[in-house]
């Protein structure tokens, strides 16, 4: 053979594979077609010299005889495919019919057993046009004839079932049914076509164009009946009361005349608890009116021993009622008999019977009309009221007034008698002294207050100059700005925004111009009302306004009272001054009020009753609710309808299901939409005869009362609640505390800090040495807490001397702190964490930075156990650190105790969040979101309950990105509430958790920061500083405003 | 191997008639039934090809009913039907007769098995699964090898038809071998929501026939014999070879089970198996042919067509699977339900 030309070689297909796959026949020349044979032996191909060699090298002999006439494609095409078994699923089948043969008797045939996906292709060939049939999940019945008779068509399967990636244009390798290719996996089709590798070889076609079966198809109903015109005629049926088999309690009660009498008489012996729970109004003739009871929604109905006219509200439909066993009939839909018998929005209806059998008449009131029915209940006595003046501690008694010297009397004789001296009027409470007001200065004139139109046009452009405005929250050109906007939202119709405005003014303002600033206040908030129970909002403000201002006329008695039962409807700053004001340097009520505040602040600052609203809308305002919503409505959809893994141990749902509705209702009011809140909170009833489901039913309700009203989530329960709770039974009250444990609703901000909780009437040292009045005295103390301390090194000691520390001037302070963290390094690490937290906070209101670093160092070797509790002090302190420029050492920290996190752990989830929200708070915001899905990617694979933790974590963690983020994030969750089982023994009322995975989900949707932008998180968390500096330094000053 | 059997030929002679008469047997007795042809047709097919049938229904769905006419109409005399409702207590000798107390003093170990289970030609087991284990061993070997041992030494039974009924199959992997004997299971489904009134006039009838001691069903049409017959002359057709023009060697298959047909049966089988799981063993198989084969000759007489393989329908396990099969095979198949 002639050795410059080409040259013959054999082998056997698996070394011609394996020469293939070690790339002796190069990638490029191997794609190429290729002259070649099979026979007995193995593969013939013929080559050029060069590649002859080194195929020979590679174990091919030469090869003698003819050289090969057939042309393959490819390389690999040489070699054969051998059998393989079929696959256990189909999951695409391309059929390749023959030239001749037209997809139709095939479509039909896959169709008629099942299989519709189909989409056909006609391709042009050689040999003529070709059907090609793509069918998903073929009947293996079809498939298997085709296998047998390959004459019919034959079948081809994807070799990668995976769908191409988008934009990739690169055609697609099948393989034949039944066969396999050692080197199909190198197989790269052309763009738009199609590869297939099979008995007969590599073949290729065109890929498509393909049409799906149902366009190829036309369907035709075998009979069509003519359609014929007809107008009905208009059919009259009349609404009656028919009966019902359940009788649920009334919730409305019509008192017709005469009315009054009766009324009072039931009243007369009626518990104030239960006259709360109802609201009254009246219509008809003044000297005969009929009165109407209606109960306050969100609780279970009171059950009335009332001459009076019962109505149930209709399910569904909250504001029409109808009496109790009567339904309406014939049956409508809620929105047809909400369209017929209860259009207005904004009226409450009842179906009053008359006297035609099942007749009756809607008679209506506005539902403005009803006032609590306390309101309108005078309570008299039979004697006279004498009105006292009660002990409080912020009175002083000015005794001077009432010392009168006495001379000593010269010797005489004994006075006749006289009538006993005329007892001296006890002079009321002299008001305090004050210093005569400085002239304001002229930054601070009140300028004239603009028309509502125009001062709304001055206030868009007085907020944009202030956010606009890069200096700091506490610089003096902000006072003037804050006053400014109080003017501008007060003329625009806004008093509590224009309140917010003026209590920041106030707050940083120097102490020459708070007098005149508070003046302003109390002449824009006007007058302060009479002091009554159901004062209004506004009306409280300006009790309070005064107070500071140092006016009003009431007794401080009376305005503390006042202020004692009303200021949880205050902004934080706003309660702060006016206590301050009214402490007049009292150490223990002003304790107790920044202990209140500090509660308060528990979960961050409340946005809805702290944030003006031109911070609180810097963002998606209310745009964010949408998602939110959105997202609320599909969870509860979601948690209805997927079937759960209930234990055995659990009772029927219903119970649950009536917790879960209180729950959505609370976020739905959180969420402003007080309609959706009100049905969800009335349509599954507590048992009230069961002292746990009554008592969490009053609990919800004061809760769902505080979101409808605007108060934020950390408002205290009722002082009632807790003596009803108190009062109960001992496993009643183990399972209501282990409810308040689980939710944060009830209990916002986790479980309280024995230590940072103000016990009233408790006897703790250290809350008294706070208290004292002398700062000598103070210091006494915190030097005594400083020895134990030192002898006897432990948390509570260490955390006793920072607060002491913390009512002592600057320089004090900061020595005492550094001798305290030089012990915290004596304490085991895993007992640093909250001691850390403290230090910091007041090494920051100190101005030590260096003070606040060492206090960070002493997280640096947590063990493993103490990682969560570390990262949490981390989170909490980050922004009080960037603040100090120490944001470096908080990313090596963080990077620190990343590193030692341990996946396994679960509980090591929640410090991965906690360190992502501190380096977001240093501002590396996009820290957070990979921590967050990282989180919810691990959920699944969490056992209950620390799963339960996790999830609550990562709802508080999604308050800090966007509603869409926070929804979705929810909406991928909810469905693993299939996999929550409850085994508590807190069962035999509800699933605990249940309610706590659901509750924490509605929590990650309910978060004041997720409507704000990165402009109004940041005012918030400065907000929050100058807001705890405030108190720490009018704690250590005790100075007065 | 060519047969030329002198009895073979009488009986070829007699085959056609044979065939007709057991085919009026089976559909002058679905008249006096609602809705139980097919459950009747499939008892005669499997009587005939000597296979046991297991009848599948809930209780009150004429399982009983349907085994005493059959018996009833093929003229068995009591000696040779036994029938008998098993429970979990039932011991053997109450299935098998009791031990000969004279003869076990003798040291040997016999039953009386008069008016029992080892004398009858015609079987009905209600409740066939509830048997305990010892009876279980027993019928296995009756049912595989037609044998019932007797003092260590097997003795044939004359079983010739053995029909069985069950509320459902049950899952236990102890009663597989005992499930695995029955090839062909019919589901006995309630009627009394689509065919109330035929309900209803049958039931009647069929009191008051009980009530005053007639039997019209049994019109003689056929007998046991008749039945035994038809047995001999089909297992002889489907064992014979001949030779054909082109030297090779015909089968039974060649000429009665065509080819397509044949494909078509194994694409079932292989379909069920991926659809349903249903895995047929070999022996089953070769059982389905026959079966098959029968049914052929019973209804047409002669080739096995497309519409014998409903047959496949009956290879359920449970009521669920049967249930659903009744509607998949003829799907398959492109037949009318």
């Amino acid at each position: 053979m002639d050795r410059r030309g080409p040259r013959c070689v054999r082998a056997a297909p698996s070394t011609l594979a394996a020469a293939l796959r070690a790339g002796v026949v190069p990638s490029d020349l191997a794609g190429r077609a290729v002259r070649g044979g099979r026979d007995a032996e193995g593969v013939v191909v013929e080559v050029d010299a060069a590649l002859a060699a080194a195929l020979i090298d590679a174990g091919f002999v030469p090869a003698d005889g003819p050289s090969p006439r057939a042309s393959f494609p490819c390389w690999p095409a040489l070699l054969p495919a051998t059998s393989a078994p079929l696959p256990e699923t189909l999951a695409e089948v391309l059929f390749v019919l023959p030239p001749g043969i037209a997809w139709g008797a095939l479509g039909g045939e896959l169709w008629r057993l099942g299989c519709d996906s189909q989409s056909i292709a006609r391709v042009a060939t050689p040999r003529g046009p070709r059907d090609l049939v793509r069918a998903l999940q073929p009947p293996w019945y079809v498939t298997l004839r085709h296998l047998d008779d390959p004459s019919l068509g034959r079948c081809f399967a994807p070799l990668d079932p995976r769908p191409a990636p988008p934009g990739d244009r690169g055609g697609t390798v099948y393989v034949e049914l039944g066969r396999r290719h050692p080197l199909a996996a190198w197989a790269r089709a052309a763009p738009d076509t199609l590869t297939l590798i099979g008995e007969a070889g590599f073949e290729t076609l065109p890929d498509g164009p393909w049409r799906p079966l149902d366009q190829l198809t036309d369907l035709a109903a075998p009979e069509t009946l003519p359609s014929v015109a007809l107008t009905p005629p208009r059919l009259q049926v009349t609404l009656h009361l028919g009966a019902e088999s359940v009788a649920p309690p009334p919730t409305l009660w019509v008192l017709r005349p005469p009315a009054v009498d009766r009324l009072e008489r039931w009243l007369s012996h009626v518990p104030d608890a239960v006259a709360a729970r109802l609201r009254l109004a009246a219509f008809g003739p003044r000297d005969a009116p009929t009165l109407v009871l209606h109960a306050v929604p969100g609780a279970p109905p009171p059950t009335l021993a009332l001459d009076a006219e019962g109505y149930a509200a209709v399910d569904g439909l909250p504001r029409l009622h109808r009496p109790p066993g009567r339904r309406v009939a014939p049956p409508l839909r809620p929105d047809r008999l909400r369209a017929r018998l209860a259009p207005d929005a904004d009226r409450v209806y009842w179906l009053a019977p008359v006297d035609a059998p099942g007749g009756f008449r809607v008679e209506s009131l506005p539902a403005g009309a009803f006032a609590p029915l306390s309101a309108w209940i005078d309570h008299l006595v039979a004697g006279d009221d004498e009105t006292l003046d009660a002990w409080v501690a912020s009175v002083r008694f000015e005794l001077d007034d009432l010392i009168t010297e006495v001379e000593a009397p010269a010797a005489a004789p004994t006075p006749p008698p006289t009538a006993p001296p005329t007892p001296r009027p006890r002079p009321a409470p002299a008001a305090p002294k004050r210093p005569a007001p400085p002239p304001a200065p002229p930054l601070l004139d009140a300028p004239p207050a603009p028309a509502p139109d125009a001062a709304r046009v001055a206030l868009d452009a007085a907020t944009d100059a202030f956010r606009a405005d890069p200096t700091p929250l506490d610089h003096p050109d902000r006072v003037a700005a804050w006053a400014r906007l109080a003017t501008l939202h007060a003329a625009a119709g806004r008093p509590a925004d224009a309140a917010l405005c003026w209590a920041r003014a106030l707050w940083t303002a120097p102490p020459a111009e708070r007098a005149a600033l508070g003046r302003r206040w109390a002449e824009a908030a006007g007058p302060p009302p009479t002091l009554s129970d159901d004062a209004p909002p506004e009306a409280v403000r300006a009790v309070a306004a005064s107070l500071i201002a140092g006016a009003g006329a009431e007794p401080r008695a009376a305005a503390a009272r006042f202020l004692e039962r009303h200021e949880d409807t205050l902004d934080l700053r706003t309660r702060w001054l006016a206590r301050r004001a009214l402490a007049q340097g009292d150490r223990l009520m002003l304790l107790r009020a920044r202990d209140a505040v500090l509660a308060r602040l528990r979960d961050g600052l409340p946005a809805r009753s702290d944030l003006p609203g031109f911070v609180r809308r810097a963002g998606r305002g209310e745009a964010a609710a949408g998602p939110l919503t959105e997202a609320l409505e599909q969870l509860e959809q979601i948690v209805r309808a997927t079937p759960r893994a209930r234990s055995p141990l659990e009772r029927d749902d219903a119970p649950t299901v009536a917790y879960l509705d209180r729950i959505y209702a609370w976020a739905h009011a959180r969420l402003g939409r007080r309609e959706d809140a009100e049905h969800r909170a009335a349509r599954a009833p507590l048992p009230a005869d069961d002292p746990v489901h009554a008592w969490a039913a009053r609990a919800f309700a004061a809760r769902l009362e505080d979101a409808l009203d605007g108060r934020p989530a950390t408002v205290p329960l009722p002082a009632t609640l807790e003596a009803e709770r108190a009062a109960l039974e001992r496993f009643d009250r183990y399972k209501v505390d282990r409810l308040r444990e689980a939710s944060w609703i009830l209990a916002p901000g986790g479980p309280e800090d024995a230590f940072a909780t103000f016990r009233d009437g408790g006897d703790d040292p250290t809350r008294a040495a706070m208290a004292l009045p002398d700062a000598g005295a103070r210091a006494a103390a915190a030097d005594a807490a400083r020895e134990r301390l030192q002898q006897a090194p432990s948390p509570e000691a260490a955390r006793a001397v920072v607060a002491l520390l913390g009512t002592l001037g600057r320089a004090e302070a900061a020595a005492g702190l550094e001798d305290a963290l030089s012990v915290t390094d004596r304490l085991p690490p895993d007992a640093r964490a909250a001691v850390v937290t403290d230090a910091a906070r007041l090494a920051e209101h100190l101005e030590r930075p260096a003070t606040l670093g060492r206090a960070l160092r002493a997280l640096h070797d947590a063990p493993p156990a103490a990682l969560p509790a570390a990262a949490a002090a981390l989170a909490d302190v980050a922004p009080a650190a960037r603040r100090a420029e120490l944001s470096s050492e908080v990313e090596a920290l963080a990077a620190a105790l990343t590193v030692r996190l341990d996946e396994a752990d679960d509980d090591h989830w929640i410090a991965r969040l906690r360190l992502a929200e501190a380096r977001a708070a240093i501002g590396d915001e996009a820290a957070l979101r990979p921590a967050l899905e990282a989180a919810a990617a691990r959920l699944p694979r969490v056992e209950v309950p620390a799963r339960l933790r996790l999830q609550r974590a990562l709802a508080l963690s999604l308050g800090r990105t966007d509603p869409e983020r926070a929804a979705a994030t929810v909406l991928r969750l909810a469905p693993s509430v299939a996999d929550v089982t409850d085994h508590f023994s807190t069962n035999s009322h509800f699933a605990l958790s249940l309610l706590q995975f659901v509750e924490s989900l509605v929590l990650a949707l309910c978060r004041d920061g997720l409507a704000l932008d990165p402009w109004a998180r940041r005012f918030v968390e400065a907000d929050e500083h100058l807001l705890r500096h405030r108190l720490h330094l009018d704690l250590t000053t005790g100075a007065p405003a | 191997m060519t047969t030329t059997d002198p009895d073979f030929a009488a009986l070829a002679a007699r085959a056609e008639a044979l065939r007709g008469r057991l085919d009026r047997f089976r559909r002058a007795l679905g008249r006096f039934f609602v809705d139980r042809q097919d459950a009747i047709d499939l008892m005669v097919v499997c009587a005939v090809a000597q296979e046991p049938l297991l009848l599948v229904g809930a209780p009150g769905t004429a399982k009983s009913a349907l085994v005493t006419r059959f018996r009833d109409a093929l003229g068995l005399s009591a000696e040779d039907y036994f029938e008998y409702m098993l429970t979990r207590f039932t011991e053997p000798s109450e299935v098998f007769g009791p031990v000969d107390i004279e003869r076990l003093r003798d040291g040997r170990y016999v039953r009386r098995v008069e008016g029992k289970l080892p004398t009858a030609r015609l079987v009905f087991l209600d409740e066939v699964f509830k048997a305990s284990s010892a009876i279980l061993n027993a019928l296995l070997t009756v049912i595989n090898e037609r044998k019932f041992y007797q003092d260590g030494r097997p003795v044939p039974v004359p079983l010739a038809v053995l029909f069985a009924a069950t509320n459902d199959v049950p899952a236990h992997a102890e009663l597989d071998a005992l499930k695995d004997r029955f090839a062909l299971r019919v589901l006995c489904p309630s009627v009394h929501e689509a065919r109330l009134h035929a309900l209803l006039d049958a039931g009647l009838d069929g009191y008051a026939d009980e009530q005053a001691g007639r039997r019209p069903w049994a019109e003689g049409l056929a007998t046991l014999d008749d039945v035994l017959d038809a047995h001999r002359y089909l297992t002889t057709l489907m064992g014979q070879r001949a030779i054909g023009p082109d030297g090779a060697t015909v089968r039974d298959r060649d000429r009665y089970f065509p080819a397509p047909v044949l494909d078509e049966l194994r694409r079932l089988l292989a379909t069920l198996a991926r659809e349903e799981g249903l895995q047929v063993s070999d022996r089953k198989v070769v059982k389905l042919y026959r079966l098959l084969r029968t049914r052929a000759w019973l209804l047409r007489g002669g080739t096995v067509e497309r519409d014998d393989l409903r047959l496949l329908a009956h290879l359920g396990d449970g009521r669920e699977q049967l249930e659903r099969l009744d509607e998949r095979v003829p799907q398959l198949l492109g037949l009318s339900g």
